[in-house]
Parts: structure tokens; sequence; C-alpha cells
């Protein structure tokens, strides 16, 4: 699929958001707070809106991610489905009728791109993004706003807004994903654990 | 011309003999009804398309030819009575792929490559209507089938040739054929439970076919 280049791209600065644990005063205490990375586990709940929809589209599920490079991000409703990265590329698993398959499509080759992406937002490296602008806004609930700096990519995504938590320093609150007029998606953090140890099969198996 | 080995040779001759198989799926014979049994037959040929206004969410896994599949997230709203179809596609993280309606005529809201092509539009529009909305005017042929399910036919409408069949069981089927009587869609529903299928399969029997599993995740009639 061409889209999912840059749809993998929007997913990378999702799973970023989630290492960006440093207290927002500015980008240099970002990138401080973020280098103190090691690991990350977390609950998350995706909110989808849209007028076609009379309430949002549910999904849950849970995120792993082991510096430098391993990443789990896993539904677990409606629909089973498991991604993994590590060292050795990416496999995406999506339950169907024969049971949980691995996607054979081949377009997920271009999710490597997530991986230097990663490498990038997870240094808290926002302000030098070659595909967004962003602009941090300080206060009560600290917000990065980001805007796409290419056209192309701005057809698909108006911005990208994200949260932090005000009560917990350090700790994501929400990403919200805007497509475009009342089409967004929520995706909200809860029981976000940094540093604790995973367990290294979990980004090896299904 | 390039020669072929032996193994191209042998997929090609697997290839042509699939086609054909399909090509060659021939009309079901239908036992025809008698005028006063055929109004009841013809009730229960609606049965697959709802009579109000709907929305339906589905995971669906999409199978493409050589068995490489994906699943993405699909949100459908149907209105009978503008004989009208809204599709959403999206995948698992909601990013939206397509979003199209048909109402009168083809109508694209978002488009992302490769789902930007204009007979994408129409041919995904198309299957949706195949799905959920009736076929226009009355069936030419009217009957049961072999194992008794109940069968309608319709010609000229938006297949040269369309059948519905609804099973013993409630699941039911929906047949898309070409004016050569070749089977173009096909459409299983099945695990009905309240009039509304948990499951259902399209299959389309194009040069590139392709094959839809839907399972619902919601359905609720809309205001």
């Amino acid at each position: 699929m061409h889209c999912f280049k840059k749809y993998c791209f929007v997913i990378s600065v999702l799973l970023s958001c989630v290492f960006l644990l440093g207290w927002a005063d500015s980008w240099e205490s970002i990138r401080k707070e973020s280098a103190k990375i090691k690991s990350v586990k977390a609950q998350f709940i995706q909110s989808k809106h849209m007028k076609i929809l009379a309430r949002p589209l549910v999904s849950k599920g849970r995120f792993y991610f082991q510096a430098p490079d391993s990443v789990r991000w896993e539904y677990v409703s409606p629909v089973k489905s498991i991604l993994l990265m590590n060292g050795e590329g990416i496999r995406r698993y999506t339950q169907g009728s024969s049971g949980l398959t691995e996607d054979k499509s081949g377009s997920l080759q271009s999710m490597q791109v997530v991986l230097k992406e990663i490498g990038q937002w997870s240094n808290g490296q926002f302000s030098t993004n070659e595909h967004f602008t962003a602009v941090l806004k300080k206060g009560k609930e600290p917000m990065i706003i980001m805007t796409p700096r290419e056209k192309g990519l701005a057809a698909m995504i108006s911005r990208i807004v994200i949260t932090l938590s005000s009560d917990k320093p350090g700790v994501l609150k929400s990403v919200k994903i805007f497509e475009n007029e009342g089409n967004y998606t929520l995706f909200e953090f809860s029981d976000v654990q940094v540093n604790e140890k995973i367990a290294e099969s979990l980004f090896r198996d299904a | 011309m390039m020669a072929m080995t032996p193994t191209l040779r042998y997929g090609f001759t697997v290839l042509m003999m699939a086609s054909f198989l399909f090509s060659c799926s021939r009309l079901p014979a239908i036992k025809p009804a008698d005028p006063v049994a055929a109004a009841a037959l013809i009730a229960q040929c609606g049965r697959p398309y709802p009579s109000v206004p709907y929305r339906f969410v589905h995971a669906i896994e999409v199978i493409l030819p050589g068995g490489s599949s994906g699943t993405l997230m699909g949100v459908t709203l149907v209105d009978p009575r503008a004989a009208a179809v809204q599709s959403v596609m999206m995948t698992l993280e909601g990013f939206v792929l397509f979003d199209g309606t048909y109402d009168k005529k083809v109508r694209v809201d978002r488009a992302v490559p490769p789902f930007d092509k204009p007979e994408f539009a129409k041919n995904m529009l198309s299957d949706v209507r195949l799905m959920y909305l009736a076929p226009e005017g009355r069936p030419v042929n009217v009957g049961t089938l072999k194992d008794g399910a109940v069968i309608c036919r319709y010609m000229g409408t938006r297949y040269p040739v369309m059948d519905v069949i609804v099973h013993r069981n409630g699941s039911w089927e929906i047949d898309g054929y070409s004016e050569g009587e070749e089977a173009k869609r096909r459409i299983k529903a099945g695990s009905v439970k309240n009039g509304i299928p948990e499951a259902v399969e399209l299959k389309a029997y194009e040069a590139w076919g392709y094959t839809l599993r839907m399972r619902l995740i919601s359905a609720e009639t809309v205001n």
C-alpha cells in the first residue's frame, strides 16, 4: 500500500509519544528526560470519532517498548492484532478466519521507517523533525501541537495534539490525531510503567 | 515470445483451469413456484436487506490474489429508502483510507492511495449496494432450489443476472452474474441473529479477484 508509509509514520509518532515522559518545560528538558527512558509499558484505549459514527468506535490494547528499538503494539479488542518490531524487522499478526495469522502482504516492510523515527523522537527531537513542526504549549496540562510540513501529509493529517498529565509529571495523558473536520482518533494511556523489566519474548512471539 | 519453463507452463495451466471453472459457474436451476406461493417467497427474498436505515461496523479480512491478506475496520451506513450507502474503511489504528457514498451517484470524501482510483470507489460501493440494497423491480423467476432454499432471480438490474437465495437455516446468498452467466460476485451471509448476519463473505471473480471476510462488530438502526 502506497499510503502505508505515511500511515506508518503516524503510528511511529504515536508510539514515540509514549516515550515523551519528561516534564515539558522546554524542548531541552524533554530531550533530557527522554534520554532516561529505557522501557515503557502501558494500557491504551483508542476512540475513533467520525461523523458516520453515533458514538466512538473503541479499541483497547497494550503497548511495550524496550530501548533502543523493540516495540509490541497489541490490540485485544475488538480485533486481536499484534505488531512486533525488533532488531530482526517487523511482523504483524491479526486474528482472522484461520486464527492468528501473519500479515504476508509485504507492506509492513515500510514500517522500518518507524524505527528511524522512533530513534529521533525518543531523543525528544521534536523541534528538528523533518515531517512536522512542533509547538510546545506550557500550562497546567502541557501540550505539544504538531502540524505537517508537507502538503501531501497535511492532506491526511491536519494536526496531532499530545497532552501530558497535569498531576503526574512525566506521564503522557493522550494523543489526538486529527485527520479532517469531525474525524479524529484519540489514544488515552493508563497504567504507564517506566523502566521496568520486560521479557524479551514479548517482542519476539505473538 | 519468451519460452515457458515446465513450472511456468504448469502454473499457467492451473490458472487457466481455475479461471475456467469459475467462469463456468452456471446459474442454479430453479423449481418455479406457483403464483400463489410466489408472493410469500418474494417476501422471503427481502430478508437480506434492511428495511430501515442501519449502521454496521465490521472487521474486514481482505484476501488478495496470491494469499496476501490484511485486516481493516469498515463502517457502513445503509439507507434503503433513499437507496443510498456510505462506506468508510480504516486501519485498525483508526486511519481512514476510504470514505465514499453512493446516493444516485458516487461521491468520494476521502481516499488515500491506492484507494484513490475512481474504479476502486465505483466497485467498492457497488459491492456494498449488492450486499445491503434490494434489487430494483420484481424478480423474473421465483422458486426453490434442490435443497429447498428460496431463490429469486432478477435480470438487468445491477448485474445482468442476480440471484438472491435464502436458505432454510436463515443464512443467505446473493450472486451476481455476467451476461454470459459467469459468476462475478458471490456473497454468503451466515450466523444470522435477529436478522443480522455475524459473518459475511464476499468473493469477487475478476481477473484480480479478491475475498472479503467480514465479522460483525455492531449493528444498529439509525434515526
